[in-house]
């Protein structure tokens, strides 16, 4: 079993429930926010192993969490930390992410097993 | 001079006297009313030589100094006369027809010609050559060039024109010097009014810097300014030779009155232009229009045909003009008619289907994770195959949304793909039209499985193919036949450069006469159809360098072969 502090930040319910349930399955632990500012506030006051983030939120955007984050982790910190799960994977997504150092996720997954790994690494 | 005042007008009602040299061989000037022979060069009006391929005019038949009128022996002869002869005719008809347009002619040339001949000949010439450069000029700020380059402003070093197309806030001008090249700019209204009204106050329109402002103007040192009123514009043209040398009057004379005569020349430039750009803001407006539109061009193409050819030459040169430019906008139009439809219902479609797949794809992808989720639970085998058909149709449904997104997708990608696969993907895609329609497909010649990788554009092919099976389908529709009585069959031939793909149906075919131009955009068969779903195919194929064509068949139906070359 895997013990892990991960956040889940994902605004569409269903995929933040079934990837909290499936996480927690492997043994992490697991806190979920729907909306970016939410996020935040418990980014800059809680510490996590992992942050596991969807893209393109209602308020914001996953790269602005990235970036508010900034005031409590270096750069090198965001790219450990970070795992970014998207819809749109355009090239530039890709290297925005790619220029903070995160791993990046395409939604739907190809494979859900391969990515729990991702978000399980330590 | 010899022709002055009075003088001029008694030229007018005699012909004009010309000598032709031995060198003029044939008969091919011939007298009119206009024009009689001379048996002396001493006696004539003008004398013609011919040296090499040109004919070189010459006054009272002399032939020493400058020719005043050299023209290509191509020329037709009735030009040369015409142009010999305008100035008196012009005259003439001044004083008959006190017609309005004519007096605007006849004035300018009255101004201009100031007993002249030569320079009378040099703004003639100045005319046809911006005539004749009409057609070249396709935006406004190449005039200046051109201005530049003819005869008759040969010393001229820079040139710059503002056109103030009438209710318009900004004034284009345009700046052309023969060692800078183009400058363009734009300036406001109130600067522009300033200098308008500066230059028509002026009698001999010759200014230099200290009298405008200097950063208003392009051009260095002294220079000639002319203000110019027309329909829809008012232009300033302005030129000078770079240096600060005041030019002599009669240079000064010549400009006013070139550019005066040339107006009518600049009008139709503008006009062009005018037209021009409303076609590209209309065809603009048709690219994005989101619903089709029929157009018939016939009415239009009438009343151009129908116009009163009977007025002056000038006019008919006008004219001719206007039509060609009418038929050569409709050409293009016709041309991209079927890029803009494609265009249109790509971007739309494509807008509408990505909204659709991620609005889609989330809540798809979480009911998939969900029953993921579930099948981990240890439960009973009916509970875990009826979850596991929930993930299976959660797959199933983002294969069809990724597919029906990919066939709108708007790129024009040349890749590596497996036709049996996009074939496959595509049929699935017209499921809802062509349900209960028997589909069989056939490869021939297809032996390894890398024979079926090809290289193309998928999007494209899938969107041909989707096109022409619907097509199919509505055809069998329409004959309200048995629906499972019918077929459609999908064969593709691989040969050795190029692949074969043919769609055949089992409906009421394609009536003859509308075979030949099935492929033009509005050409339909369907009752409700907008006649471009072929127009966009023979585009799409063209575009992927293949051809396209409906074969005759014997018995009823319709076979569409369309072919790719082979791409290694």
């Amino acid at each position: 079993m895997i013990n892990m502090n991960i956040l889940v930040i994902e605004d569409e319910l269903l995929i933040q429930k079934s990837l909290k349930k499936l996480l927690e399955k492997k043994g992490a632990t697991v806190e979920v926010s729907s909306s970016g500012k939410e996020a935040i506030e418990k980014i800059l006051s809680t510490n996590f192993d992992r942050i596991v983030c969807d893209l393109m939120l209602q308020d914001i955007t996953g790269f602005d969490i990235i970036e508010e984050s900034k005031k409590k982790y270096t750069i090198e910190d965001i790219g450990n930390i970070f795992v970014i799960m998207t819809a749109y994977s355009s090239p530039q997504i890709l290297e925005k992410a790619n220029s903070y150092g995160c791993k990046v996720l395409g939604k739907p997954f190809d494979n859900i097993e391969e990515a729990l790994e991702v978000f399980l690494r330590k | 001079m010899e022709n002055q005042g009075h003088t001029r007008i008694k030229k007018a009602q005699r012909s004009i006297k010309l000598y032709l040299s031995d060198s003029v061989r044939g008969s091919i000037f011939k007298s009119t009313p206009l024009v009689e022979f001379s048996k002396s060069p001493l006696n004539s009006d003008f004398s013609i030589h011919q040296n090499d391929d040109l004919y070189e005019v010459f006054t009272g038949g002399t032939i020493v100094g400058d020719p005043v009128l050299i023209v290509s022996t191509a020329t037709n002869y009735q030009t040369i006369y015409k142009l010999l002869n305008s100035n008196s005719k012009l005259i003439s008809e001044f004083r008959t027809k006190r017609n309005k347009k004519k007096l605007f002619k006849a004035s300018s040339i009255l101004k201009s010609n100031s007993s002249n001949l030569k320079s009378f000949i040099d703004i003639l010439e100045f005319k046809a050559y911006l005539q004749n450069q009409s057609s070249k000029i396709f935006d406004t700020s190449d005039i200046p060039e051109y201005i530049l380059k003819s005869k008759l402003y040969k010393g001229y070093k820079s040139c710059q024109i503002m056109i103030h197309e009438k209710g318009s806030p900004l004034i284009g001008a345009y700046y052309f010097d023969s060692s800078v090249g183009l400058r363009k700019n734009e300036i406001p209204v109130t600067t522009f009014s300033k200098l308008f009204n500066l230059v028509k106050k002026s009698k001999n329109k010759l200014f230099n810097q200290s009298q405008i402002l200097e950063s208003d103007i392009g051009v260095v040192g002294t220079f000639l300014a002319k203000e110019i009123e027309l329909k829809k514009h008012s232009i300033l043209v302005i030129i000078s030779r770079n240096d600060f040398l005041p030019p002599s009057d009669i240079e000064i004379n010549l400009f006013n009155s070139s550019m005066t005569f040339v107006s009518d020349v600049f009008q139709n430039i503008l006009l062009t232009s005018l037209e021009k750009r409303k076609t590209e803001s209309y065809m603009s407006f048709l690219a994005n229009y989101p619903f089709p539109l029929f157009l018939d061009e016939t009415p239009l193409n009438e009343a151009a045909r129908s116009f009163d050819l009977s007025s002056t030459d000038e006019d008919e040169i006008s004219i001719e003009v206007a039509e060609k430019k009418f038929i050569e906008i409709n050409d293009s139009f016709k041309k991209n008619t079927s890029d803009i439809y494609h265009h249109q219902r790509v971007s739309l479609l494509g807008e509408l289907l990505n909204t659709l797949k991620h609005e889609l794809s989330n809540p798809l992808f979480g009911l998939k994770m969900a029953s993921d989720l579930l099948q981990l639970e240890e439960v009973d085998e009916d509970f875990s195959s009826t979850v596991n058909d929930i993930s299976i149709n959660c797959n199933r449904c983002q294969t069809i949304i990724d597919n029906f997104s990919k066939l709108y997708r708007e790129e024009n990608i040349n890749e590596i793909f497996n036709i049996s696969d996009v074939l496959n993907e595509t049929i699935l895609l017209t499921k809802s039209e062509s349900k209960q329609i028997p589909k069989q497909i056939n490869f021939y010649n297809f032996q390894s499985d890398e024979d079926y990788l090809i290289k193309s554009n998928p999007t494209w092919i899938s969107q041909i193919i989707f096109n022409l099976i619907i097509n199919s389908c509505q055809a069998i529709k329409s004959a309200g036949q048995e629906l499972s009585k019918n077929n459609i069959e999908i064969t593709i031939i691989k040969k050795l450069e190029e692949i074969e793909f043919s769609v055949s149906d089992s409906g009421p075919g394609i009536p003859k006469k509308l075979r030949d131009q099935i492929f033009e955009p509005f050409v339909t068969t369907k009752e409700k159809g907008t006649g471009l779903g072929l127009s966009i195919c023979s585009n799409l194929i063209n575009k992927l360098n293949g051809k396209i064509e409906i074969i005759d068949k014997d018995e009823i139906g319709t076979v569409v072969v369309f072919t790719l070359p082979i791409d290694d």
